[in-house]
């Protein structure tokens, strides 16, 4: 078991702990765990440095926060006034940022001490940590396995203990990939609840900032630094921070099926297992033309990805990797016709999930296999052969093509010991109660009640 | 497919890879059952222009 933030907390108010001796353990386990090649920036004086400030404000009694004295890591792709911000591209240059990424800035306010920079897919235009030009994570259950991505470090990071949080990105899975792959908890929220002040962009209408933890209750304990209004970001104006989590008596959940949602046997049965133990009310249903929603999702993907990064490309196309930049160039290929079709299917995708009834979450796998060896580039399962890639984005992409909020939980493990995810989604907005019943079915699953 | 104004010209792998994805999308679009197209779609510019042409109602008429 590893700690959790909570646990963390619980030490420092009580004084079992300060915040120096938490920092001292998490650079020892990060320097046992170096193989993991979890992080891109760590300066252990600079840790250390944020940790004595911390034990300053303890030990005079005036806290910023309970989560004073914590650390906290950080996808490489959030600017951040201390370490240089790459998004694992040769495209940028290794200096720190002029400014914190709101969500960053929030948490050093509240006295979290920025522990590292995470490893990440390049500009995090992918889902397996294979590409980046710090070179691939590694699987802290099975290091020979991907972690998935693209925030992959932050989720070994996590799941080998080395911080309790970690701070993700995620345009079509991204902190729900890594989180069902490494047996962690991830949490993307709906589409305008948090902000992406800071948060270098893939595609501006499909990206969520996301937290990565040890356990349900941490990301719990961090929404209140992540969730609300920054008129740095137009798209949260209307968010509010983070309410009461509800009580609800018999959630509704309905486990999607359909053509394009197949899953590997094993996964199949660790999840019928799980949603067994969850005693809840689950109903299948049908959804159908994923294929063409997934289209529309890539569509998008691509074609605000290209947009973002046209200058630069033009500039120094060698600064991108070959596959990144193949996506990059499909992108500028896609005429104003796809694009709009997308857009179309979009708008369709979310009245159809919204017509799905009286239900309280919707329910996947994260995955729709366990994570792949490193190096293998196609999965196959449920009669399909995909690439590895495809396999990670498989269902994730539906929650920020609709802009649901969404969390990964992990349900179990397949015969060789790697985890699974079960991840349930939310109504638009809805985050509190998409996290009433992921809390009630993690207690089932996971806690024994 | 020339690629990005200043080269390196992208590679065969790369040609193919882009290809694949162009593919993969259109298909992906086409396969929709697709509801029809709108009757009206909300163009901001020219909708404004007309309700600034638009006749202002008289007072007190009926």
């Amino acid at each position: 078991m590893i700690e959790t933030l909570a646990q963390q907390m619980a030490q420092l108010a009580r004084g079992a702990v300060t915040p120096s001796l938490l920092a001292e353990r998490a650079l020892a386990r990060a320097g046992e765990c170096a193989g993991l090649n979890a992080f891109v920036a760590l300066d252990a004086a600079h840790v250390l440095r944020q940790a004595a400030e911390a034990d300053a404000r303890r030990s005079r009694g005036s806290p910023a926060s309970p989560i004073d004295g914590v650390p906290i890591a950080v996808k490489d792709n959030y600017l951040t006034i201390d370490y240089p911000t790459t998004a694992c591209s040769r495209a940028l240059p290794l200096e720190p940022a002029g400014v914190d990424a709101t969500i960053v800035a929030n948490l050093r306010r509240a006295g979290a001490i920025i522990f590292g920079k995470t490893n990440m897919h390049e500009w995090a235009y992918g889902a397996t940590n294979a590409t980046s030009s710090f070179g691939p994570t590694r699987n802290p259950r099975n290091p020979d396995h991907i972690t998935g991505g693209s925030s992959g470090g932050s989720g070994a990071a996590v799941a080998a203990g080395v911080v309790a949080a970690a701070l993700g990105s995620d345009t079509g899975g991204s902190v729900r990939i890594p989180s069902g792959a490494c047996g962690i908890y991830g949490f993307k929220p709906s589409y305008g609840r948090a902000s992406r002040h800071g948060v270098l962009p893939l595609s501006w209408s499909l990206d969520a900032p996301g937290l990565l933890a040890a356990a349900l209750e941490d990301i719990l304990l961090l929404l209140p630094y992540f969730l609300g209004a920054d008129a740095c970001d137009p798209t949260t104006a209307r968010s509010r921070p983070l309410e009461p989590i509800p009580d609800l008596d018999a959630p509704r959940v309905l486990n999607l099926v359909g053509n394009g949602l197949e899953r590997s046997a094993e996964v199949d049965q660790v999840m019928s297992t799980a949603l067994i133990r969850t005693g809840l009310d689950v109903t299948d249903r049908e959804v159908e033309g994923a294929a063409a929603y997934f289209a529309a999702w890539e569509a998008i993907l691509h074609c605000e990805a290209s947009s973002y990064h046209g200058a630069q490309l033009d500039r120094d196309p060698s600064g991108y990797s070959p596959v990144t930049r193949a996506h990059l160039e499909a992108g500028r290929m896609l005429t104003g016709v796809d694009l709009l079709k997308a857009q179309k299917l979009r708008g369709q995708l979310m009245a159809h999930l919204d017509g799905l009834g009286d239900w309280d979450a919707l329910v996947l796998p994260t995955l729709p296999v366990v994570a792949p060896l490193i190096g293998d580039e196609w999965q196959s399962f449920g009669g399909r052969k995909v690439t590895t890639q495809d396999s990670m984005t498989w269902f994730c992409w539906i929650g920020n093509l609709a802009g649901l909020p969404c969390i990964s939980i992990p349900c179990g493990a397949s015969s060789n010991g790697l985890p699974v995810g079960m991840m349930l989604m939310g109504r638009p907005g809805a985050d509190e109660h998409l996290l009433a019943v992921a809390r009630r079915v993690d207690r089932r699953i996971n806690m024994g009640a | 497919m020339n690629g990005s104004a200043n080269q390196p010209e992208l590679s065969r792998d790369q040609l193919v890879r882009i290809a694949q994805t162009l593919k993969r999308i259109r298909d992906g679009l086409a396969s929709s059952s697709g509801a029809s197209e709108p009757a009206h779609i909300f163009i901001p510019g020219l909708q404004d222009a007309q309700v600034k042409q638009a006749p202002k109602p008289t007072q007190g008429s009926k």
